[in-house]
């Protein structure tokens, strides 16, 4: 190509014909020590690097003057460009525009973001009501709560465990207190009079950093517990008292707790005389008792037995933090009855958003192919499945995702967890936990990141006495650890990087990641998981130690993907690369996960090394290593820009495995960088028909969608024929961004 | 070549920017057995293509989607871009000419290659596909223009074009330093280049390399471990994120031919240019050269000393011998004298004679002049106190700071 038109940079250019492969020529500075006048500009151009977007003019019937004009214009094209009319590049990229900021494949749809912010709105909204109405209420029942106190324990008179009754029996008389609406100057001159009393509010005073030991000091002196407590709330409005683990991630933890003890802090204990705030097994809704409370476990495993088997040990271990370890502590060795923590020690949940989710594929048919299209798609919906456990798993098997996620919505309902209820002492229980735990998975897979945040508050760093089984003596007898699934932790954790808030999901899983060390180097040490002196068989040890590395893997990985998902190479190929001593048994795959990641990356050296390396690993006559050498042949040409290779190699591993959809997507994306659209096209839809429940993949249709709008203005009515085949297929959790409609 | 403004073409354009595909990125959400989900969510994160089967929890996947959006173009990459001319009528279409030029601020490029001759005829729902490629050359806006001329079945010969605007903007930032070389034998030139990313996104600097001018050879200086080992001093992990820096260091020795003939480097010379070769999604490669970085040397006025032979470091009180040349650097002759000062504050004294006739000296020419100090104080000592007086113009020269030593004393260990 011809050099031409550079004096506008640089007035000190030389022709560059001598060196004829070199086509682009940097302005530098010529000499010493001076920055040149380039790299000034170039703090100007770089504002632009965002909107980079390929404008596109575009004349549609361009008559023969506007053509002479344009013809005429071409010194001064870009003055007349301004003047055309501007429109997008093709409408491939305009809609891919539209989404960009996620990506279509991330998208969410309109529906889910929608809801979002209902939700969020009603978060804002509904505690005001909430609280007037409690306030009210507890100041009225505090007055005569004593009389009230006994007719609440003739409601559990049935039950054959007292020790709920025993609850509701002790309860009310604090309940007054504890509701913190004594006048704020009463609480102070008793603080003032009182002897012994002032001990305790010199540490108060000391707020914050002490609250762990006026927590101990609450648990340790029984009589003291009811006349401390409330002035703990009193003391400390907003700080919360429970539940910060003591890591480094307390600054971020702590400050979404503190929002969530505001709308807490004034709820009253006393509602407890309306709300049955039973740590025992409540009466069970009518469609809990046609199955047992916990059918995922094993049949032998029953939550309620006595004794502690040995799988439920190791997988509900955990280590609380130390404040909630004290709480824990006072709570078993108080006598029952007589121990009680505040409002916002306890985890209180409740809904946030309970309009039914709907189904946007539905939606999507009925928009475009009207009513008669739409009645005929049959998904699962919340009301055609039991309404329980199992209908959830039926929803889920579906990829009725929505559905499901109306279905824990009912359920928590009728739990008492429902809508309003977030900031109400409610009943926390391993089944409601996994309930909880469902749903917020399945709004994850959606991408409702901030519901998942929003509803999520209420569990705090999900360390909180209540979640935890020892907190329930009576109830789970010598059951210890913790009732959240370490899924949910984990969900917990990676939610506020979808937020853009991704050092805090680091610091929340470097924060597992030590405790779920800790375990590891307690069973090492011949130790329970949780840190106590007994004794364990070697069986039930090797067990547990396999189980706590698998999820020390799982963390690796998510603190990697993180850290991939920021582009900070460094640290995320670090972490990768400690997985290939911890995760030995998927050397090979990790091995060509790290050339992938170089690839992207552009350092082509680096990926080769591991791709080598992985050829090295795999025997000749395994098939499998064979694909994955040959797909990481194909990547490597197509870093090298050589798409006919590629394409040869991904063509390869479909045959060695024609059912390998991945080669064959990756074929069809080569067969457009060679000029074949039309063949691309061909491979996709052919792959798409051969297996439509498996090859409807997001990704794929992604790209089929892509070249439609490439290759002709019909590309609406390809669409819907491929919309029609999502219908036949896919359940209501199917993402429709991905048809780009 | 007219056609009515309401008129529907029979042919459709549609153009897309090659960028490399992407690799699809997963997050999967799994749980325990146990759990309430069981397998059902596992099952459903182990059957989406975007997630390894051996390892479902690693986030970057082997599926490859198409790009999804235009992006950013940087100077010195490669826009290449699918036209896609295609046949949406039931008619047969006949001489389809399609041009892609690509029109910048300065100049007009014609870019199709594949299709410049016109194709005889189009069936209905086929198309004509080509991929260009240009590299970017220029800064600022650039139109690629597409014309598509055909004739109908009925003899109409249509015409349309369309316009797609981009931007083309600066990847990086580079600044170039000058540090003459302090070695009183050579006259090295050390080059610090300093490249900043100004893209959005990391970069993975594949090479940048110094092309030397004539007058140079050059040597780089940022591996560790010696001038022969190929171990980058920036780590293993070979990236530049968005708005860092990174400084490379080149030696430029000039080359012997010059040096025997005993020149001078004067005024402003040229040193080379610096060839950058960057990559970035996939192997995206971009290129770029500087203009050529320009070194003026530094001004020795009308004599030049400098040093030929002097030892590292010298014993207390034992006299060393230095040899110094001296350059006319003037466009006459000279006749000088050599005067000797010795400073009390100084611990190196002259040794020999001091006035000496030096004689005349030609311009251009030079000559070795051996010299003896014997040193008086330990410690880093800087020679100086040279005075060459020229006795034509009656003006003396004032040779201070010519070289420093370091003076010890043996017998303290």
């Amino acid at each position: 190509m011809e050099e031409a038109g550079e004096e506008s940079a640089s007035a000190a250019m030389e022709p560059v014909s001598d060196n004829p492969d070199i086509h682009a020529e940097l302005p530098a500075s010529t000499e010493t020590v001076e920055v040149n006048p380039m790299a000034r500009t170039s703090s100007t151009e770089s504002s632009h690097t965002t909107t980079g977007n390929l404008d596109s003019v575009d004349l549609l019937s361009p008559d023969v003057e506007e053509v002479d004009i344009l013809g005429s214009g071409v010194e001064e094209g870009d003055n007349n460009s301004m003047k055309m009319k501007e429109e997008m590049l093709s409408e491939q990229v305009d809609q891919g525009l539209d989404t960009a900021n996620d990506g279509p494949l991330s998208g969410k749809s309109a529906l889910a973001q929608s809801m979002e912010e209902l939700s969020l709105d009603q978060s804002a909204v509904e505690p005001e009501p909430e609280l007037t109405e409690d306030q009210t209420a507890g100041t009225e029942i505090s007055e005569n709560d004593k009389d009230s106190a006994p007719s609440l324990a003739q409601y559990f008179a049935h039950s054959q465990d007292n020790s709920g009754a025993e609850f509701f029996d002790s309860l009310p008389p604090t309940s007054a207190d504890d509701s913190g609406f004594i006048p704020d100057t009463s609480e102070k001159t008793q603080v003032e009079n009182g002897g012994e009393d002032t001990v305790n509010t010199g540490k108060l005073e000391s707020r914050v950093g002490k609250r762990e030991q006026v927590l101990t000091e609450i648990g340790a002196s029984k009589e003291a517990t009811h006349e401390e407590k409330p002035k703990v709330d009193q003391e400390i409005p907003g700080v919360p008292l429970p539940a910060v683990p003591q890591s480094t991630s307390v600054a971020a933890t702590t400050a979404t707790e503190i929002t969530v003890d505001t709308t807490t802090t004034t709820t009253p204990t006393t509602t407890t005389t309306t709300q049955f705030p039973l740590p025992t097994t409540p009466p069970l809704p009518q469609f809990e008792q046609t199955t047992p409370p916990l059918p995922m476990a094993a049949p032998t495993d029953d939550m309620f037995s006595v004794g502690m088997d040995n799988v439920d040990r190791s997988y509900d271990a955990w280590i609380p933090s130390e404040a909630t370890r004290q709480v824990l502590i006072a709570k078993v060795t108080s006598a029952p009855g007589t121990f009680f923590p505040s409002a916002e020690q306890l985890t209180c949940p409740g809904l946030l958003y309970d309009d039914l989710q709907g189904d946007p594929v539905r939606d999507l048919v009925y928009r475009y192919m009207g009513d008669v299209e739409a009645s005929k798609r049959q998904t699962l919906t919340a009301d055609s499945v039991p309404p329980n456990d199992e209908g959830l798993r039926q929803l889920i098997k579906a990829e009725c995702h929505r559905a499901a996620i109306d279905l824990t919505g009912r359920i928590l309902r009728e739990h008492g967890q429902g809508m309003g209820s977030a900031g109400q002492i409610s009943n926390n229980t391993p089944w409601s936990l996994q309930i909880w735990f469902t749903r917020i998975a399945l709004m994850m897979k959606l991408k409702m990141y901030s519901l998942v945040e929003s509803e999520l508050q209420a569990f705090g760093t999900l360390d909180k006495p209540d979640l935890y089984y020892n907190y329930y003596p009576d109830v789970y007898k010598g059951r210890k650890g913790s009732m959240v699934p370490f899924a949910f932790r984990i969900i917990h954790a990676e939610v506020p990087q979808f937020l853009g808030r991704t050092q805090e999901t680091l610091d929340r899983l470097y924060y597992l990641h030590a405790v779920t060390t800790k375990i590891l180097s307690n069973l090492e040490s011949g130790l329970e998981e949780d840190g106590s002196m007994v004794e364990l068989t070697n069986e039930s040890r090797q067990a547990s130690r396999e189980l706590w590395e698998s999820r020390e893997i799982q963390l690796l990985y998510a603190i990697a993907n993180c850290l991939l998902g920021i582009k900070d190479y460094i640290a995320a190929l670090e972490a990768y690369r400690s997985l290939l001593v911890k995760d030995k048994k998927n050397k090979v795959a990790l091995l060509t996960g790290l050339g992938r990641i170089h690839l992207q990356m552009g350092d082509i050296p680096q990926a080769s090394a591991y791709f080598k390396q992985v050829e090295d690993q795999v025997s000749s006559s395994d098939p499998q290593g064979q694909s994955r050498v040959l797909m990481n042949r194909g990547f490597m040409a197509l870093a090298e820009s050589n798409f006919e290779l590629g394409q040869d190699c991904f063509k390869q591993v479909s045959d060695i495995d024609p059912t390998n959809a991945l080669a064959i997507n990756n074929m069809a994306v080569c067969s457009l960088y060679t000029g074949k659209l039309k063949a691309a096209i061909a491979i996709l839809e052919n792959l798409l028909h051969k297996d439509p429940s498996t090859t409807l993949q997001e990704g794929v249709l992604f790209n089929l969608c892509t070249l439609y709008e490439l290759e002709s203005s019909q590309a609406l009515q390809k669409k819907q024929a491929l919309l029609e085949l999502v219908s036949k297929h896919k359940g209501n959790g199917f993402n429709i961004a991905s048809l780009k409609m | 070549m007219e056609s009515g403004k309401e008129r529907e073409h029979f042919l459709a354009l549609k153009v897309m920017r090659l960028t490399k595909p992407t690799m699809m990125v997963s997050h999967p959400v799994t749980c325990d057995q146990r759990d309430l989900p069981g397998n059902t969510l596992n099952d459903i994160t182990a059957k989406d293509l975007a997630t390894d089967k051996e390892t479902p929890y690693f986030g970057l996947g082997e599926l490859l989607t198409l790009p999804q959006n235009f992006g950013n173009i940087f100077l010195g990459e490669t826009f290449s871009s699918y036209i896609s001319v295609h046949n949406d009528s039931n008619q047969v279409c006949k001489e389809i000419l399609v041009k892609a030029d690509l029109q910048t601020s300065s100049q007009r490029l014609s870019l199709s290659s594949a299709h410049s001759e016109a194709v005889s005829e189009l069936q209905p729902e086929c198309s004509i596909d080509d991929i260009i490629h240009h590299e970017v050359k220029e800064l600022g806006t650039h139109i690629l223009v597409c014309a598509v001329s055909y004739t109908t079945q009925s003899g109409e010969k249509l015409y349309f074009r369309k316009f797609f605007k981009f931007q083309v903007l600066k990847p990086l930032d580079v600044k170039t330093k000058f540090y003459n070389s302090e070695d009183y034998v050579s006259d090295e030139v050390f080059l610090e280049a300093q490249i900043q990313n100004i893209t959005p996104g990391p970069i993975y600097v594949e090479s940048i390399t110094l092309d030397p001018s004539v007058y140079y050879t050059a040597v780089e200086l940022n591996s560790c471990g010696g001038k022969n080992s190929n171990e980058p001093v920036f780590g293993s992990v070979n990236y530049i994120n968005p708005l860092d820096s990174r400084q490379y260091l080149y030696c430029l020795t000039p080359k012997t031919e010059m040096y025997s003939e005993n020149k001078v480097i004067k005024g402003v010379t040229t040193i080379g240019k610096l060839d950058i070769v960057w990559r970035t999604n996939l192997g995206e490669v971009g290129r770029l050269q500087t203009s050529q970085l320009q070194r003026v040397a530094p001004g020795y006025g009308d004599i030049r000393l400098s040093v030929q032979a002097i030892p590292d470091a010298v014993e207390i009180e034992k006299p060393f011998s230095v040899t110094c040349r001296i350059t006319n650097c003037c466009e006459r002759e000279m006749d000088l004298l050599l005067v000797l000062q010795n400073t009390s504050k100084v611990g190196l004294l002259w040794c020999g004679i001091s006035g000496k006739q030096l004689g005349k000296l030609p311009p251009g020419s030079s000559l070795d002049l051996p010299l003896t100090i014997i040193p008086i104080s330990p410690g880093l000592q800087t020679i100086s106190g040279v005075r060459l007086t020229d006795s034509f113009l009656k003006r003396t020269y004032e040779l201070d700071e010519i070289a420093q030593i370091f003076v010890y004393n043996p017998e303290i260990e």
